[in-house]
This record gives structure tokens, C-alpha cells and sequence, in this order.
């Protein structure tokens, strides 16, 4: 019986001690019997469930009890073969599952049981029992996911249907299980509906769901469901680059299983590890958790994890050894590509190409290895300097990037929000392809192509419609996040000094400058992302500390590596004190770029220094006249200190400021910081930049701006509910800063302005003392004042604030992120 | 690798006897005899307390001289030892005037070094002259206390040594009620929570900035830059993350980098511990730079805290931090936090202030974790 397998719930769940052990065995013996019109059985069902009820915390007991309690025989007998007849619809399912049928069976049988489901689902309604009928609810919600994932070739409009439909029967089914108190019957129509927020791209629905699973399944002592959840937990924290989720969800994973973990948990956790370029620790992990070697798929599995781990590791002769296990005796593309990797990592890009050609012809591959084959022939012949070569493999490999990226955002499955679908550049084919082909560009003589492939392959969200909904979305959105070399002449034209952007993949990088005049210069940046990441961190930790020689030794040291001597020197052409618009990408856009010494003069005493993330337009915007101004801050009832300087900042901020608006303290409410994200004129907030209590698991960092009552505006929201600002001013600690999703950037109260439309951002790279903020603030704005342009009092303020005394961590924290 | 338990403090007696012997003549140390009574003071149950007692004692005998230079004090000057003593009500003092009652009370309200002698008469030594022996067995610890007590051998300064001419004149009247206060003193054989109560506690810890908003790294200390003296670190090296709650253990691997900004590192040492922070001394640990990284066990998987820098170096201007430690008192541990602060020195000056006894605003200090 359905119910009965659900009722091993029942099983070892919250009651402890002997007593709730064998109430719950004499519970779940009695159940059936008594749905079968036992008497005793009833009798017996019913006193163990009041004990469960009473002693043990477990009321869900007795409601299941009551429900059939409160049955005749026959409306008992009728649900018994009710849920025969579904349990029958799962068994074929699960047995075609395990047998492997193909596509066309699939096709043929589902829409079958489907149909059968959603009979007996209609008949089961009309039953005194009704909880039968949802069982067959829930099922065919099951099966219509199944078709929507199995069928890629489906119409739009057949799988918009499916998955309407299969949420609708969730739904019901849920609610149904909730109304019989039917707790353990809810798993399964919970997780699904988790999976399918998930699959839609609601993380945070998603997220719940799943969290209120595991919680049930725990309690129920139903660990498989716990598992699942965490499972499905670890999927949106992933989905959303949350790496702090997706250590979370790992580790409740392996307290699931604890003494033997599961190999699926070592591979997550290795894989996350050798993500976040801990290789060492990845190694010694999956040494120490091989699976035995009577788990024939899982061991070959892990050979090819260790085998790519011993690859990042550089420990050649042991990624042979593993990669050769992994791909002993099957076909698997994943294998055969990182042997090719192996090979070119061993400078024999011939035998890779020979590998591939030979080994990959017969089998069917997906996206993500269709667009790694095409990169590593790319990258093959790349270092083969066949240079025409490289260039159509890697741009194809990007081709198919992108159509994944575009399949999976026009369908019906993804996310309102365009930008919140999956990074495909960044997290499946990787940085790399985009340094790989921007070099060849730049080595073919087109370093202005370079650039081209550079800003457009990076930071896409930037420039993607935020309009919600999938048929606007596919009317206006995709096109805008493509770009042309005009455009990237029309941008640097808007700086006296050009632009520099940068790429850097894993390891090396390519920086381009574009001057004015629209001459492109491109050198190698010889570092990879690990490397540079932990020097941009030495960096930040002597911007914090008092060893200015140490800080300066660090400065020139990364300008010799960012700005190499092609770009030195192209850059040492331009006049003093032109605006140079810089588009860090990656680590480099949380350095502290302005401080970087090129020819022994700090970047921002050279240039007047512009950033941004990338390009968030085809075409730069001109500056506007600001309407009117509003100030807003120092909110009363803060989770945190109080700010003294920041009421101080604001009222004088709003003396100067004819017409402004004005909200402090109690009047700093959400309703008054969302009022002023709609007026389009400019925004100066001096508050607490905190954490929100709950991570929605999106893009953006669980961070916002705090408000009256210690409320938090998160940056989603903010990227929601603002529209186009001419200029916003963030005076909070470290709003430049955010989650980093990799080709997407730094994702947090910054950019979320910039992804609304705001044309100029001044915010902050570290958390910023109050004192500091507030003498910035007056000086910048004074300067506004006075006829500087943003960058320029940006430039000031921040000189004023070294002048008066603050620290280098106070002072070179400020920065505009902007097109001024 | 050495790493060593979490708070060496706690153990049960000296291990350094010849430091103990040197404590009677602490002040004519030589400087490198005295650092490292300091350094060895810093996590000894036994000399740290003793050590800071008869610092105490050192500051009232200058504070008198100080004072009775002043021709006015602010509230007038510093009452004589004697009458703050009756003030306090310490064992056998004499009932005060109502007059003189309410002048001292006023004087006390802006001189902190007569309020702390006053909490400090005001309270009953607990215990016999020796600091390390333990009470004999039958000791009637109040007749004792009630006894009138002996003068015993002081630490007073050699004058040859530090001159100081306004005090030469001044000293030897305030040598007898000096003598008195050191006696009693030194009665006081064990420092603990009472101790923090008898100092001043408002602004002798660095005031904490205000931020606008940031949690801060996961790793808190140490960072920037750590104080070499002779070429060593000042203190042991505490080690610090933020704690996570369902950790259960942590492991930290420590590099010594080349100097360059991209130079190599090669790792020194590795350990593991159960909480969150843990003290190195392992001779690896000399002049130069070194990074740090620090893992949570967490369900059987480790989680990556961050890597953090710092740099143990000697400082040209340690003579400051040398007159701010010959000092005494709350001016004393005011003086080397704000130098330690100035210079960057934040984990020493965390060590520096294990050192003071526990006071609610020390306690605050030390449970402070970097704003960024």
C-alpha cells in the first residue's frame, strides 16, 4: 500500500524512547487492518495514535487516525482500491524507469498513465475518502514534470501547459494532506512543488519548500525525503551562486549520512571545493572518501572528479591514471574531454585534438559538452598558433553557450526575472573560452574585437531587459545584451582617456585599452584568477593596515600585471587628469583599482577614474540635470549602532539643497526609500548597509539598506521597485560589494541600482566609518555644488578625506561606479 | 608547529621561577631582562598579578609626587593616603568628618588614582603576604586580616636609576603611607574579578568605530601588522575566527610568505583545535610575513573560513610602547592600548589587555571582532 510505504514515517521520526517506539509499531501494523474494517485494528489504531499524540509529539498520529476513523467500511474499501490503482500507475513508471526506456516509449506511455491518474483523481474527489484522490493528484503532477523534463523538443505552449497544470495539482494535493492532517502523505507533493519553483526559477519559493520538507522529513523520520530536500536545497543555492548555501545544504547532506558518506555528497563537496580553487583540499577529500569498489558507476564516477582535481593540481601522472579508470570500458564524454584537457596540459594539443575527433564522433553530446569540445579544439589550436582556427572553434563554443543560455531563458520553466537565469558562460563553459578568444583576437590583429568579446561576454545581466514576463522578455530583452564594435567606440569616445577592460580567466588574462579615437590596444595579463584574487586580498588587508611602503609595493606590483606595456604605454599617452572609464571584470572589480600605481603615480592622481561592471547599454547615456534630490537615513530603532554623523550628513546634505526631500529617523521608512526609487531624480541614503535575516538564494547578496525599525530593503528589492536614477549615492559600508557570480560580477546593493537603470552610483568598496562617510558626503556633495562632475568630486571628496586625517581604509573606499 | 591550549593563563603556578625571583625588583630590570617578565607575565597566573600589583604601587607613590607639585588641583589636591584610607573604611580606619567626607567625595569625582586607592583600602585583603603559598592549615584568616600589618620589603625605585627631581623632595613623605598601601598590597595574593572591579573603568579601552553597517571577516586575528620584540613576537600568537555554531572543530595552516608581493609561501605548520581560536608559539613564527588560512569542521566537511596576512616586525618607535609599560595603572594600560592601536598592533593589544584584570568594559573590549 501507498500509505503504508508513507507510513514508515512512523519510523524512528521525533518520539524517543521506548514506549513512542512501540506505539508507533503498533500504530503503523494497525493502520491498514483497520482501513480493511479490523475493528480491533480501529481500536488499537486509535489508542496508539492518542498516546502518540500526548506523549511522544506526534499529533499527526491521531489525525490520520481520526480521518479514517470517521469512515464507513465502504468509503474505506473504495480509497483502499483507489490507492491500489495509483500505486499500480507507479509501479509501471517506475519499473519503465528502471529498465531505461527511450524517448519515443516515454512519449508514448506517460501521456497514458497521465491520463489514467487524472481519472482517478476526478473519482477520488467525489469519495468520501478523499485523500486517495489526491495520491493519484500528486502522481500525475509527478509524471507531467517527468514529460517536461524528458521531452525537450516539446512545444512551448505543451510544456507551459504541463507545468500549470502540474502546479495547480500540488497545490490542491497539498492542501488536501493539510486538511486530513495527513503530514507524511504532504512529502511528496511538497518536494515536487519545490522542484518545480525551482525549475521556474522562484529560488525563494523553491527554497522554502524544500526547507519545509526536510524539516517534516526529519520529524517524520523519513530520511530519504530529508535528503532530497537537501538536495534540492543544494540546487538553488547553486542556481544562485550562494556559496555559503551550498556549503549549508552539503553539510546537513552529510550529517544525513553520517559514518559512510554518500558519494554524491564527496562529489558535490570536492567539486565545490575545486570551484572555489581549494585543490589541495579537494584531493585529500576524495582520497579520503573513495567509494568502495563494488559501486562499479560510482568508482568510475570519482576517477574522473579526482582525475580533474589532479589535473587543476597539475599532478599529471595521476589525472592519467583516474581519467583513464573513468572512461575504461563506456563512452563518457565528460571523461574523454578532460583527457583532452590532460593533454593539452601537457603540450601535446595535437594528441587532444586527435582524442577528441576520435572519441567523441559517436556519441550524443549535450550543451554543455558540445560547447567544451569546440573550446578545447579552440584552445588546441590556439596554442598550435592556428589563430583563424581558434577563432571559429572558440566563437562557436560561445554560439552555443549562448542558444543554451537563450533555450533555457525562453522557456516556460524559466524565471521572470531574464537576469536570474542560469550564468551558463560563467558557470558551465567558463571565463577561460572568453581570455582564450579575446587573445586570439588580440594576437590576430583586432585587439578592438577583443575588447568587442570581452565586455559582451561579461556581465550580460547588465544589459538585459528587466522587464518581467516571458513574452516581452522575448520581444525586447535578448538582443539588448549583445554588442558591436561601434558600440564599444561610442564608449570610450565618452572618456577623454578611452576605456580598459579586462578578462581573466583561470590562467591568464587579456586587458584591452580603447582610446577615444577608437585605437585599441590589448596585452596579456600573466596571472590567473587564484593568483590575482589573493593578491587583490594582500592588497585590501594593507589598504586596511599602516604599512604604506608594503602598500605601495603591491600597488605598482599589480599595475605592472593589469596594465602590462602595451597598455602602459598607450595609457602613458593620454593626458593627465582625462576620464578613463575602467570595466573590471571579475577579482579585479572589488580592487581597489584607484590606488593601483602606474609609473609611480596612483591610477586616480593620473586619470579621472570611472567604473563600472560592464557595459550596461549599447550606447552611454549624458548626464542629466538633477530634478531634485532626496536624502534619506539615520533610521530610528537600528538592529545596529546608532549612526550620529549620518543625521548630521543628511540634514545639512538637505539644508543646501533647495526642494529636496528629507527623511530621517522615524520618517526613514520603507515606504519613504521606495517612494524615492521611483521619482528619478537622485538618491542620498546614509544608513546601515546589513544583512537581511533570510537569504532568497538569488543573485544578490543577502544584503540591504536598513530602514526605520531595523527593517531591511534587500538589494533584490531594490533592483525590483527602483527606477532609472540619475545618480544615487550609497553612503553604507561596502554597497559595492555583493555576491560574486563569475562572468556576472559582484552582485549587491550597487549593482542592483545599476541593473535598475541608475546612470551613476558613488558607493563603497569596505565597511566605512561614520565620521568618514559623513565628511565624504559634504565634500562630494559641496563639490556637486561648485560644478565638478561626479567624477571628478568623487576624486575630490576622497582627496579632502586623506587630507583631514582618515585612514587609507576610510578614505580609498569610496569610488564611482558610473559613466560620468 | 606548537600550538598550545587555549588560555595558558589558567594554569596552576609559575614555570618560571627565576622571573618570579625577579618580580621584588621589577622596575631595575634591564630591558630585555624586562620585556620578558612582561612577555612571560602576560600568561602567568601567578607573576601577572603580582606584577601588576606592584605596578599599582609604583603609580600611587609617583601620583603623590604629581599631586603635591600641583599647587591646585582641579577639586583640590589629593587627599593624604590616611584620610582616603579612613575614607574607605579599610580595616581599622577612623570615622571621617562630615566636612571632609563630602571634599573627598568631590575629589574623587575627578581623580581617578585616589578612587582607585580608595576601592582598594575599602576592600579586605583575602589573603596572607606569600603569593604563591598556600594558607596553613588552621590560619584564622580574620584575626589575621585584623591584625595591624608590618611593614614589608617595598619596591621602591632606585633614585640613581631614574632620576626625578621633583620627587626627590617628595617622596619621602609619601614613602610611609606608600609603604602602608604596599603592604597591604601585597596581601592580596590572588587578582581575579575583584581586581577589575577596583580599576577605573571607563576609557581605557580604545573607543570602537562606528561603522556604517559590515559583518566583518571571518577571520579576525591576527591581521596587519604584530609586534616583534627581539625578534620575536611581543606575545604569543592568538589565532581568531569567527565562530561558527555548529562547528565542531577548526584546523589552521599557517605559510610564511617571501617578502615579495608575489613571492612563493610554503607552509610552516598545521594543527587543529576544537574552538575557535587557538595560540601559536612555535619558533616559525620570527620577523616577516606570513598568511593564514582557517577551516570549520562542519557534519564532516571542512568549510573554508579565508586566508588573512600579517606581519611580524620590529618597530623603531617601540621606546613609546616601553614609557607607555612604565607607567602604571589605568594610565598605563590606556597608554599601550592607544600606542598599540595607533600603530596597528590590534592583536597585541587584544593580548595586552587578557592581561588586565576582567572588567565588564575589558571583557567588552576583547569580544569586539573587526568591523572589516
Amino acid at each position: 500500500m501507498l500509505l503504508a510505504l508513507l507510513l514508515t514515517v512512523w519510523q524512528g521520526g521525533s518520539p524517543t524512547g521506548e514506549p513512542c517506539d512501540s506505539q508507533l509499531t503498533t500504530f503503523r501494523e494497525a493502520l491498514t487492518p483497520m482501513r480493511m474494517g479490523d475493528a480491533e485494528a480501529r481500536r488499537r489504531t486509535l489508542e496508539s495514535a492518542e498516546f502518540l499524540a500526548v506523549a511522544c509529539g506526534r499529533p499527526e498520529c491521531l489525525a490520520v487516525a481520526k480521518y479514517y476513523a470517521a469512515l464507513d467500511a465502504d468509503a474505506l474499501a473504495d480509497g483502499l482500491a483507489l490507492e491500489q490503482r495509483v500505486q499500480t500507475v507507479r509501479g509501471e513508471f517506475n519499473a519503465a524507469y528502471d529498465r531505461g526506456i527511450d524517448l519515443a516509449e516515454w512519449r508514448a506511455a506517460l501521456p497514458t498513465w497521465i491520463a489514467e491518474l487524472d481519472a482517478l483523481a476526478d473519482s477520488g474527489e467525489r469519495q468520501p475518502d478523499w485523500t486517495a484522490g489526491l495520491r493519484a493528484r500528486s502522481t500525475a503532477a509527478r509524471l507531467r514534470i517527468a514529460l517536461v523534463k524528458l521531452d525537450l523538443e516539446l512545444a512551448p505552449e505543451a510544456r507551459n501547459a504541463l507545468v500549470v497544470r502540474a502546479g495547480r495539482d500540488l497545490d490542491q494535493a497539498l492542501a488536501g494532506f493539510e486538511r486530513a492532517g495527513q503530514l507524511g502523505s504532504t512529502l511528496e507533493p511538497r518536494w515536487l512543488s519545490a522542484r518545480l519553483a525551482q525549475m521556474a526559477g522562484a529560488r525563494s519559493d523553491a527554497r522554502e519548500s524544500f526547507e519545509r520538507c526536510a524539516t517534516d522529513a526529519l520529524h517524520l523520520g523519513v530520511p530519504a525525503y530529508a535528503i532530497y530536500a537537501q538536495e534540492g536545497l543544494l540546487g538553488v543555492a547553486r542556481d544562485g551562486g550562494d556559496l555559503g548555501a551550498e556549503e549549508r545544504a552539503l553539510a546537513a547532506l552529510a550529517r544525513l549520512t553520517p559514518g559512510e558518506q554518500t558519494w554524491s555528497v564527496t562529489r558535490e563537496w570536492a567539486t565545490l571545493l575545486l570551484s572555489a580553487d581549494h585543490t589541495r583540499e579537494a584531493w585529500d577529500y576524495l582520497e579520503r572518501h573513495a567509494p568502495s569498489e563494488d559501486a562499479v558507476a560510482d568508482r568510475a564516477d570519482w576517477h574522473f572528479v579526482a582525475g580533474a582535481a589532479a589535473l587543476r593540481a597539475r599532478r599529471l601522472d595521476a589525472a592519467r591514471t583516474h581519467l583513464a579508470a573513468a572512461t575504461a570500458g563506456r563512452a563518457d564524454a565528460g571523461a574523454v574531454l578532460m583527457l583532452a584537457r590532460l593533454e593539452l596540459v601537457s603540450g601535446r594539443p595535437e594528441a587532444a585534438e586527435e582524442l577528441i575527433e576520435s572519441s567523441l564522433a559517436s556519441i550524443d553530446l549535450d550543451f554543455s559538452a558540445e560547447a567544451q569540445r569546440h573550446a578545447l579544439l579552440g584552445e588546441a589550436a590556439f596554442v598550435q598558433g592556428r589563430l583563424p582556427r581558434a577563432r571559429d572553434e572558440l566563437t562557436q563554443a560561445l554560439a552555443v553557450a549562448r542558444s543554451w543560455e537563450a533555450f533555457i531563458e525562453r522557456s516556460p520553466l524559466s524565471p521572470a526575472d531574464p537576469r536570474a537565469a542560469t550564468n551558463v558562460i560563467g558557470e558551465w563553459l567558463g571565463v577561460h573560452s572568453v581570455a582564450l578568444l579575446a587573445s586570439t583576437h588580440a594576437r590576430a590583429g583586432d585587439p578592438l574585437e577583443a575588447a568587442r568579446v570581452i565586455e559582451e561576454l561579461q556581465s550580460r545581466g547588465l544589459r538585459r531587459s528587466g522587464t518581467p514576463g516571458a513574452e516581452l522578455r522575448s520581444l525586447a530583452g535578448l538582443a539588448s545584451a549583445e554588442l558591436t564594435t561601434d558600440d564599444l567606440r561610442a564608449w570610450a569616445a565618452s572618456h577623454e582617456a578611452g576605456l580598459v577592460t579586462w578578462v581573466l580567466g583561470a590562467d591568464f588574462g587579456v586587458v584591452v585599452h580603447v582610446s577615444s579615437a577608437g585605437r585599441a590596444t590589448a596585452a596579456r595579463v600573466e596571472l590567473g584568477r587564484a593568483e590575482l584574487a589573493d593578491l587583490a586580498r594582500r592588497f585590501e588587508e594593507a589598504l586596511l593596515d599602516t604599512d604604506e611602503e608594503w602598500r605601495g609595493t603591491l600597488a605598482r606590483e599589480l599595475a605592472r600585471l593589469l596594465f602590462p606595456e602595451p597598455v602602459a604605454n598607450a595609457l602613458a599617452a593620454e593626458r593627465d587628469d582625462a576620464a578613463l572609464l575602467c570595466l573590471p571584470h571579475g577579482v579585479i572589480e572589488g580592487l581597489a583599482l584607484e590606488r593601483v600605481e602606474l609609473a609611480s603615480r596612483a591610477l586616480e592622481d593620473r586619470f579621472v577614474l570611472s567604473v563600472l561592471p560592464g557595459l550596461v547599454a549599447p550606447r552611454p547615456r549624458a548626464a542629466r540635470p538633477i530634478a531634485r534630490w532626496s536624502f534619506l537615513g539615520a533610521p530610528s530603532g537600528s538592529r545596529a549602532r546608532e549612526l550620529p554623523s549620518a543625521r548630521a550628513e543628511l540634514e545639512r546634505l538637505a539644508a543646501n539643497a533647495a526642494g529636496s526631500r528629507l527623511a530621517l529617523g522615524d520618517a526613514c521608512t520603507r515606504e519613504a526609500l521606495l517612494a524615492a526609487l521611483t521619482d528619478g531624480g537622485a538618491l542620498h541614503i546614509a544608513t546601515h548597509a546589513l544583512r537581511t535575516g533570510l537569504d532568497a538564494g538569488g543573485r544578490y547578496a543577502p544584503i540591504g539598506l536598513e530602514v526605520a525599525g531595523g527593517d531591511i530593503v534587500g538589494a533584490d528589492e531594490l533592483r525590483r521597485r527602483a527606477g532609472a536614477l540619475e545618480l544615487v549615492v550609497l553612503s553604507s559600508c561596502a554597497s559595492a560589494h555583493g555576491r560574486m557570480l563569475d562572468s556576472e560580477g559582484l552582485h549587491g546593493i550597487a549593482r542592483a541600482f545599476l541593473e535598475a537603470g541608475a546612470r551613476d552610483v558613488v558607493a563603497t568598496l569596505r565597511p566605512v566609518g561614520d565620521r568618514a562617510a559623513h565628511d565624504f558626503a559634504l565634500a562630494f556633495q559641496r563639490r556637486l555644488a561648485d560644478g565638478d562632475s561626479r567624477a571628478i568630486a568623487v576624486r575630490g571628496a576622497r582627496r579632502e578625506l586623506a587630507a583631514g586625517g582618515h585612514r587609507a581604509a576610510d578614505w580609498t573606499a569610496f569610488r564611482l561606479l558610473g559613466q560620468d | 608547529m606548537n600550538p598550545v591550549p587555549k588560555h595558558p593563563e589558567h594554569a596552576s603556578e609559575c614555570v618560571r621561577a627565576d622571573l618570579a625571583g625577579d618580580l621584588i625588583r621589577w622596575d631595575e630590570l634591564d630591558f630585555r631582562r624586562r620585556v620578558e617578565l612582561e612577555t612571560h607575565a602576560t600568561t602567568c597566573p601567578t607573576c601577572g598579578p603580582a606584577l601588576a600589583l606592584l605596578r599599582r604601587a609604583d603609580a600611587w607613590l609617583n601620583g603623590q609626587g604629581r599631586h603635591v607639585q600641583a599647587a591646585h588641583f582641579e577639586a583640590g589636591a589629593c587627599p593624604d593616603a590616611e584620610v582616603l584610607y579612613d575614607y574607605g573604611q579599610g580595616p581599622g580606619a577612623n570615622p571621617l568628618p562630615e566636612h571632609r567626607r563630602k571634599s573627598v567625595d568631590a575629589h574623587l569625582l575627578v581623580c581617578a588614582e585616589c578612587r582607585e586607592l580608595v576601592t582598594t583600602l575599602a576592600s579586605r585583603p583575602p589573603s596572607p603576604l606569600l603569593l604563591d603559598a598556600p594558607a596553613e592549615p588552621g590560619f584564622d584568616r580574620q584575626a589575621e586580616l585584623d591584625r595591624p600589618s608590618e611593614p614589608v620589603p617595598t619596591p621602591v625605585r632606585r633614585q640613581d636609576r631614574r632620576p626625578a627631581p621633583a620627587r626627590r623632595w617628595l617622596w619621602i613623605p609619601a614613602a610611609a603611607a606608600a609603604l602602608v598601601l604596599v603592604a597591604l598590597g601585597l596581601w592580596w595574593r590572588s587578582v581575579s574579578a575583584n581586581d577589575g572591579d577596583r580599576l577605573v573603568a571607563q576609557g581605557i579601552f580604545p573607543a570602537e568605530e562606528v561603522l556604517r553597517g559590515g559583518d566583518g571577516a571571518e577571520l579576525y586575528y591576527p591581521r596587519g601588522a604584530v609586534l616583534a620584540l627581539d625578534g620575536r613576537p611581543w606575545h604569543a600568537t592568538t589565532f581568531e575566527v569567527a565562530p561558527r555554531a555548529d562547528a565542531q572543530g577548526y584546523r589552521w595552516v599557517l605559510f610564511a610568505r617571501d617578502g615579495a608581493a608575489l613571492g612563493a609561501s610554503r607552509e610552516i605548520a598545521r594543527w587543529k583545535t576544537a574552538e575557535p581560536n587557538t595560540t601559536f608559539t612555535g619558533a616559525e613564527l620570527g620577523l616577516g610575513r606570513f598568511t593564514w588560512e582557517a577551516w570549520a569542521l562542519v557534519g564532516g566537511l571542512e568549510v573554508h573560513l579565508g586566508r588573512a596576512d600579517f606581519h611580524v616586525r620590529a618597530d623603531a618607535a617601540a621606546d613609546g610602547l616601553l614609557a607607555a609599560l612604565e607607567l602604571s595603572g589605568d594610565e598605563r594600560a590606556r597608554a599601550v592600548l592607544v600606542w598599540l592601536h595607533d600603530r596597528g598592533y590590534l592583536g597585541d593589544a587584544r593580548a595586552f589587555a587578557r592581561t588586565l584584570p576582567p572588567t565588564p568594559e575589558r571583557d567588552a573590549y576583547l569580544a569586539r571582532k573587526p568591523g572589516r
